[in-house]
């Protein structure tokens, strides 16, 4: 009828095998690959962004970071700034946390790269200071 | 009224003997046999027919005249009434069903439809769930019908539901215990030995009443039983001959109703409230995790009173109305962070305090680990403690604690927070204080964090959840509002946008995660709400849209105000998350997760399925920016006392 939540234990895990100095100050957003990507090296773009969205749909990445990589509670965001695409394959293969593994025999790094290029063709939110309906 | 009774009994008892003399016509005889010929009493004509050998004279009713005899202008349905006004039921919720007519057809004519008023619903499950979210809002039980057999399978899943989120439910349910006065057929698929064995595991008391004095006791019994914390759904089996029969004189005479005194619940242990204090005034970092705390709006006051008393950080779980959400003191931003710090965690009425303070994780191999700190003092006050059934395994895992009362959260808080008062030194003070600044800073820190990250994705289409929660806050933050069900599992931006203070202002969840309760429970929230004034809102997932929408022609044919917007993400999204984990175990088919699991090709046209039932509705809308205006034309409408639902294409969660 119905299963559980998952509850993403993402940031304290990241948070270990991903040494970075900013305190997590939010259980969702905490510790984001993104978050944790500040400050290292812009990654190059080697894909190609519409064929990384055809994958990060089909390959159900959306499910659990939303379709703009924004995250919610399931998976932290990983657009528009996602790890260097060395660190993003290796942690596709070995998630720390609570996301599942994707094999090369289910995703090749050729196709990890495209989809890096999507994530990093995501457009930068607008200024929180701009929307008025995020007025404190 | 015992007087008339006897009148009728003495009527009733005329009429049986003529009858017992001339209702046994043999089919043969019929027509041929004059109809004042006296025949063989039935048990006679059996012990003769077994003796002679021939074969048994089939009887059949008697001329349909002295039917007349049986009217009875008080049947035991009657009292059944007298009983249930007497506990209070502003309704009762029912989908009609045989097994049951005698009292319906009692509170209609004799009860006059009127406390309670009759809910015509379209499925027991919705029956179930709006008696659960009504009680959520309003805080007393909503009475329910149903058949013993049919309905009580179709209500199961809502009577769980309520059951693992401890709330009451008074539950009718109608059978037909003489086999040899059932009608052939149907009655007799509807009719069972024990129609509450079904249900028992996850009910917490019921009966079957064998006489009218016997169903008034249980019935004022039952409501006392589900109203002493924990409580639970109770179900009492009513026969169908004893609703529709007239009331015997000697049987009148021993009428009456029960008087009820609900129970007080229990406090801790003196002792263990002066140790809990002892170790939460002392602590470092002590940290309160709530979850169903609070039971009544006083609930709330009582827990900031606490919390403001120590300047400890509250986690809320959500499973009730528990804390402001804008309070400094609330840290739920923050929860894996605080937990990790604490020394001292006071976990009340917590769901589940192992899952509180360790972290599962679900993949190849699942293991688990500590979320805190050797040492950390763990102080539980539940009223699980208090009553544990064993099938259903809805208690957790077992925590291991220091201190555990078994008893009432929100009675104990007034004597703990008493005790902690007492102990408090001015060297405490003075930490306290500054522990206050930091949670302060860290709470403000939390906000803005959450409004940083609900601009991602903002112009998305889908609409972003974020944006989905805030459009909704924009139109109901002036209003005195509440949410009445948020199933749609919406990443909590609700929580991390809104201003919750008011007792109402939101009803937890179903409790048992059964899809299916979103749309029903927010109709009983919104029915509770009703008389109060208020603005009943309900993000509504699809997939439980699904489930029983009949329930929306209930909301429209009762003129129950409620604004539901779809959290509408095409699909059972969770458990496509789920085949997702399983394809990507199994190395294949990464591609083929929606399968099975995905509410596409063709969309359900929400809104035109709630047309359909009468109410008003708008959708499906993708565009971000067409969102707040459609929310307001529904609004409108809301205002006006109808239902009203706007469908929003969203993102996944």
């Amino acid at each position: 009828m119905k299963t559980c939540i998952f509850l993403s234990a993402t940031a304290t895990v990241l948070a270990v095998v991903i040494a970075t100095a900013q305190a997590p100050s939010s259980t969702l957003v905490a510790a984001s690959p993104q978050t944790q990507a500040q400050g290292q090296t812009a990654p190059e773009p080697t894909g190609d962004p519409d064929t990384g969205e055809e994958l990060y749909t089909d390959i159900g990445c959306y499910a659990c970071h939303g379709f703009e990589g924004q995250g919610g509670v399931t998976g932290p965001r990983i657009a528009p700034r996602p790890f260097p695409l060395a660190l993003f394959i290796r942690f596709v293969r070995q998630p720390p946390n609570q996301m599942p593994l994707y094999t090369d025999r289910s995703v090749s790094d050729e196709d990890l790269g495209h989809i890096h290029a999507y994530l990093l063709s995501r457009p930068e939110p607008p200024a929180v200071d701009s929307i008025p309906l995020l007025q404190p | 009224m015992s007087e008339k009774r006897a009148v009728d009994r003495r009527d009733f008892l005329k009429g049986a003997a003529v009858t017992g003399a001339a209702a046994l016509v043999p089919d043969v005889a019929l027509g041929a046999a004059p109809p004042e010929a006296p025949q063989a009493a039935p048990a006679q004509g059996a012990a003769q027919t077994a003796e002679s050998g021939t074969a048994p004279v089939t009887a059949r009713e008697v001329d349909p005249a002295v039917e007349v005899e049986f009217t009875t202008d008080v049947p035991g349905g009657d009292f059944m009434v007298d009983v249930v006004k007497s506990l209070g039921f502003e309704y009762i919720a029912a989908n009609p069903g045989s097994s049951f007519r005698g009292i319906h057809e009692s509170l209609i004519n004799y009860g006059g439809n009127v406390a309670p008023e009759l809910l015509t619903c379209c499925h027991e499950e919705s029956s179930i769930a709006m008696a659960h979210g009504y009680f959520k809002v309003e805080g007393k039980p909503m009475a329910v019908m149903c058949h013993g057999t049919v309905g009580l399978q179709h209500g199961a899943m809502a009577i769980y539901n309520a059951y693992c989120d401890r709330v009451p439910v008074f539950m009718l349910a109608g059978n037909h215990l003489d086999a040899s006065m059932r009608r052939p057929g149907v009655e007799w698929a509807h009719s069972v030995q024990d129609a509450a064995a079904m249900v028992r595991d996850f009910t917490k008391w019921d009966d079957t009443p064998h006489s009218l004095p016997h169903f008034a006791e249980s019935a004022v019994r039952a409501y006392k039983i589900a109203m002493t914390p924990p409580m639970m759904p109770v179900l009492i089996t009513i026969d169908g001959g004893l609703q529709e029969d007239p009331i015997t004189p000697d049987i009148a005479s021993r009428l009456r109703v029960p008087k009820l005194t609900v129970a007080t619940p229990p406090q801790g242990d003196s002792g263990a409230v002066a140790e809990a204090a002892a170790l939460l005034v002392n602590a470092e970092n002590p940290v309160i995790v709530v979850d169903r705390v609070a039971r009544t709006p006083a609930g709330i006051g009582l827990l900031v009173e606490l919390a403001e008393t120590l300047q400890a950080p509250v986690i809320d779980r959500h499973g009730r109305m528990n804390f402001p959400s804008r309070h400094a003191l609330n840290q739920t931003e923050s929860a894996n962070q605080v937990i990790a710090g604490a020394d001292v965690i006071l976990g009340l009425e917590l769901f589940d305090f192992w899952g509180t303070v360790n972290a599962m994780r679900d993949a190849l191999h699942r293991t688990s680990r500590s979320r805190v700190r050797e040492g950390t003092r763990l102080i539980s006050i539940t009223s699980q403690d208090l009553f544990t059934k064993s099938n259903f395994q809805d208690f957790q895992r077992y925590p291991e604690v220091d201190i555990a009362m078994a008893a009432d959260a929100e009675a104990t808080l007034p004597a703990l927070t008493e005790a902690c008062r007492r102990l408090v030194t001015d060297d405490r003070r003075s930490a306290f204080g500054e522990r206050r600044q930091r949670l302060e800073l860290a709470h403000v820190r939390g906000r803005d964090a959450a409004r940083a990250e609900a601009a991602y994705g903002w112009n998305a289409t889908p609409i972003s959840t974020a944006r989905l929660a805030a459009e909704l806050w924009d139109q109901i933050k002036d209003e005195d509002w509440s949410l009445v069900s948020e199933s749609g599992n919406s990443s909590g931006w609700v929580w991390r946008l809104w201003d919750f203070q008011n007792s109402y202002h939101h009803i937890g969840d179903s409790g048992g995660a059964g899809v299916g309760y979103g749309a029903p429970a927010a109709v009983g929230g919104a029915l509770a709400n009703k008389k109060h004034g208020r603005i009943s809102v309900n993000i509504q997932a699809d997939g439980d849209f699904l489930y029983a929408p009949g329930v929306w022609w209930t909301a429209a044919h009762h003129r129950i105000p409620l604004l539901t917007v779809m959290h509408n993400n095409r699909g059972y999204h969770q458990e496509i998350m789920h085949i997702q984990r399983m394809a990507n175990r199994h190395n294949r088919g990464v591609t083929s997760a929606r399968l099975g699991s995905a509410l596409d090709n063709p969309n359900p046209d929400f809104a035109k399925i709630a047309q359909g039932m009468g109410v008003h509705a708008e959708g499906p809308i993708t565009n971000p920016s067409e969102l707040g205006p459609a929310i307001r034309r529904a609004l409108d409408v809301v205002k006006g006392g109808e239902p009203a639902l706007v469908d929003a294409v969203t993102q996944p969660r």
